[in-house]
């Protein structure tokens, strides 16, 4: 869309396109973004020819909407993580095609995951890849290549003759500038030039890891800074949907956890849907006692994007796995990690908790999985299905829309909303945020105030005391 | 018989919208008026506005082309596999209407739209698909028929496409008039409320303007073509003082969920909004305004 020039179309004259033009509307997109009164105002056409070239223009380039009966099956493209039974949760493995996200605290096993999907996607159909190539995209981290080859040479399934590092591509995206570049542009063409070569595979998955390290939030942010922040998080995930229809990748995006806080908030009315309420059932898992202490970072905003949300927590559990609990695979793996202990001893193994919070192709389950030198593995047997299908029922009819609350309950004890700061950026709001040129990330002066801050960065009592001074007012 | 302009058949809906602009709500209204003072109010020739009152005053009845019994199909209202939300839309969801179904992450919005899209294949309809984040790809919709009596026809009648960015979505907008015929019943945009996340940028006015602009395309649609349309939407956060008053982050007591888009998009006294409300993991309620 963004590369079709009003200049190539046949059906405008070149008078309309000189008018246009001066206009300042080069492309179609500039077009159908713009009304016809603002398009005939500026280019000084008349509207009801600015009607005629909006029409003629659209049926120039219209998409052609087919009948699926000639369309290429989608979807159903799918490798495996290594683990069947965690496939068989998640539907039959990693699809192609969707953005999955994997959160959960740092050491709960995301990076494995990511990692052991990279060797995965390379092995053949038959032993269930689908031949592909990997991008990882580290934020903060460096690639674990020493951890990956680990898994490389002990998982069963994979073999330094199928799978290889120079199958799985890394760039390093610091900043939110350059991840958005190498989304729009780097991919593209790096996925353009291998489809070009025949001899090379095609790229099936993208990781990200982590999103969240380019969102950290500081005390001292702005509304208008969390609103910039808010925009350019919805346009890396309609990026990554772009490129994971158009080319069938399946993204993998590492998401970070914070602590659960559990505050009283105001009652709401008949007819609202509380964010609060809702977000413990998109945010956060809680098939066990515990798992709920961690809800996933980037708010209502972030959780919109995903078809796939996998809750990885650590749980604190520790279980001796008996002989008739866990099959060989896990026995052999686990002592392969305790190589330093005889075979006649039994260490506890940390038991880890993995959850599918949503998904468009499965239902929501729960299992118990340890990680072990061949990456994640499920205990069998441990996989619980969290809902069948949804059981609906009517809530007592609204009547008309609800504009104007009355207020009832007593409101004086309030504390504040508590959002995820990424969430003020989609606030509906009377007083529209009406946008401006997207502001830089350092703005002239930021550097001055960023090395202020530090030379005087105010003890934590400042921030409780101003807190203790607005509640009690 | 309604006696309501939006609804009138013979009255082309630009007129329509026109009229309702300048306040006439009912034939009664405009029979009260004349021609010259039509023509004056708004702004057009005093022959176009004669043909308008002359227009209004046929009485609407069924264009003579249809046969009876496409008729009957063509005036039922659409009942799905869910009773609750059978119930909440008073019986079912009429054609010709427009549905807008917003729901958390995890609230099975897409299995709802693909249910409805379900009956129009079962029907022997067209449907026109839009996928815009990967949440019904074409093996979901394949596995949904897979037990249907439609199974043999639905990659006949389904037509499927994917859009992203706010410019394909207005692009399709466009074209959606040239692009349904007789056969098609159904469109279902899952979901409409992403291509706006495209262009953040993009100023409310302007937002407001392409919304206003889907409001008349859909309102064509399905008043002239009696084309049903579901729209599957996310939600954005709305932060309520005490008193209910829209607030902001500094003041604000609580945050509920609202539909992304607002109401613009929807044309009046033919559309439905209907909220998806998880209680638990396993239950939920349906509202619907």
């Amino acid at each position: 869309m963004d590369s079709i020039s009003l200049s190539s179309l046949s059906s405008l004259t070149t008078h309309q396109k000189s008018s246009l033009e001066k206009g300042g509307y080069k492309k179609l997109s500039d077009l159908l973004l713009s009304t016809s009164s603002d398009i005939s105002r500026t280019t000084r056409i008349a509207p009801l020819e600015v009607t005629r070239i909006l029409e003629a223009a659209c049926r120039e380039h219209a998409v052609p909407i087919n009948k699926i009966k000639d369309l290429p099956m989608e979807g159903e493209e799918k490798f495996t993580s290594g683990d069947a039974e965690l496939d068989s949760m998640l539907g039959g493995g990693i699809r192609t095609g969707m953005l999955w996200e994997v959160v959960g605290e740092s050491a709960a096993g995301k990076t494995q995951l990511a990692l052991q999907l990279s060797l995965f996607v390379q092995l053949p159909s038959r032993l269930g890849g689908v031949l592909g190539s990997a991008f990882y995209l580290t934020v903060a981290s460096q690639l674990q290549t020493t951890r990956m080859e680990q898994i490389l040479n002990t998982h069963p399934l994979l073999s330094p003759s199928l799978c290889s590092f120079a199958n799985i591509q890394h760039t390093s995206v610091p900043t939110i500038d350059k991840l958005i570049f190498v989304l729009s542009k780097s991919l593209p063409q790096y996925i353009s030039a291998n489809n070009q070569n025949s001899s090379s595979r095609p790229l099936k998955l993208i990781v990200i890891d982590a999103i969240a390290e380019l969102f950290h939030t500081s005390k001292r942010t702005t509304t208008q800074f969390l609103v910039e922040r808010s925009r350019r998080l919805s346009e890396i995930g309609m990026l990554l949907h772009s490129l994971a229809s158009k080319h069938q990748i399946a993204v993998l995006v590492l998401n970070e956890v914070s602590d659960t806080i559990n505050r009283d908030t105001a009652p709401l009315d008949s007819g609202q849907i509380g964010y609060k309420d809702q977000f413990r059932w998109f945010g956060r898992a809680d098939s066990i006692l515990g798992e709920d202490r961690k809800e996933a970072t980037l708010g209502l905003v972030w959780s919109n994007q995903l078809n796939v949300r996998i809750f990885l927590s650590r749980t604190g559990r520790r279980r001796y796995l008996e002989e008739s609990e866990h099959s060989r695979k896990i026995q052999k793996s686990v002592s392969a990690t305790s190589s330093n202990i005889s075979a006649g001893d039994q260490q506890p193994v940390l038991i880890r908790r993995l959850t599918v919070v949503f998904s468009s192709v499965c239902d929501p389950a729960s299992c118990d999985y340890v990680v072990t030198a061949q990456g994640i593995s499920v205990i069998p047997g441990s996989a619980v299905l969290l809902t069948a299908r949804p059981a609906v029922s009517t809530a007592t009819p609204p009547g008309t829309t609800h504009d104007s609350m009355s207020p009832h309950g007593d409101f004086t004890q309030m504390q504040k909303a508590q959002l995820a700061p990424l969430d003020i950026g989609h606030i509906v709001d009377s007083t529209a945020i009406d946008s401006r040129y997207s502001t830089p990330d350092n703005e002239p002066g930021d550097d001055e105030w960023d090395a202020f801050w530090e030379r005087n960065a105010l003890p934590e009592c400042v921030f409780e005391e101003a807190a203790n001074l607005t509640e009690s007012s | 018989m309604s006696r309501n302009i939006l609804l009138h058949p013979t009255l082309p809906s630009s007129t329509q919208l026109m009229l309702r602009r300048a306040g006439y709500e009912t034939l009664d209204d405009l029979s009260s008026t004349s021609a010259e003072a039509l023509s004056k109010e708004l702004g057009i020739d005093i022959s176009d506005s004669q043909s308008i009152i002359t227009a209004s005053q046929r009485p609407p009845g069924p264009a003579l082309s249809q046969s009876l019994a496409s008729l009957i199909s063509r005036s039922q209202s659409l009942a799905c596999s869910y009773a609750a939300v059978n119930t909440a839309l008073g019986g079912g969801l009429p054609r010709g209407h427009v549905l807008e179904i917003s729901g958390p992450p995890g609230s099975f919005k897409e299995t709802l739209a693909l249910d409805y899209a379900r009956i129009f294949v079962e029907a022997n309809e067209e449907v026109i698909f839009i996928d815009t984040q990967n949440m019904t790809s074409l093996a979901t919709i394949k596995k949904t028929f897979h037990h249907s009596s439609a199974a043999a026809d639905y990659q006949d009648l389904v037509r499927y496409t994917h859009l992203h960015t706010l410019p394909d979505l207005m692009l399709f907008i466009h074209n959606l008039l040239s692009e349904i015929h007789a056969k098609t019943g159904l469109l279902v945009l899952n979901s409409i409320s992403f291509p706006f996340l495209s262009h953040p940028d993009i100023q409310s006015s302007k937002r407001t303007a392409l919304l206003e602009k889907i409001h008349q395309v859909f309102l064509q649609a399905s008043a002239l073509n009696n084309l049903t349309i579901i729209t599957t939407s996310q939600m954005s956060t709305k932060l309520l003082n005490a008193d209910g008053s829209p607030g902001n982050f500094e003041t604000g007591a609580k945050a509920v969920m609202v539909p992304q888009l607002g109401s613009t998009y929807l044309p009046a006294g033919r559309s439905y909004r209907l909220a998806i409300v998880p209680e638990s993991r396993t239950t939920g309620q349906d509202k619907v305004h």
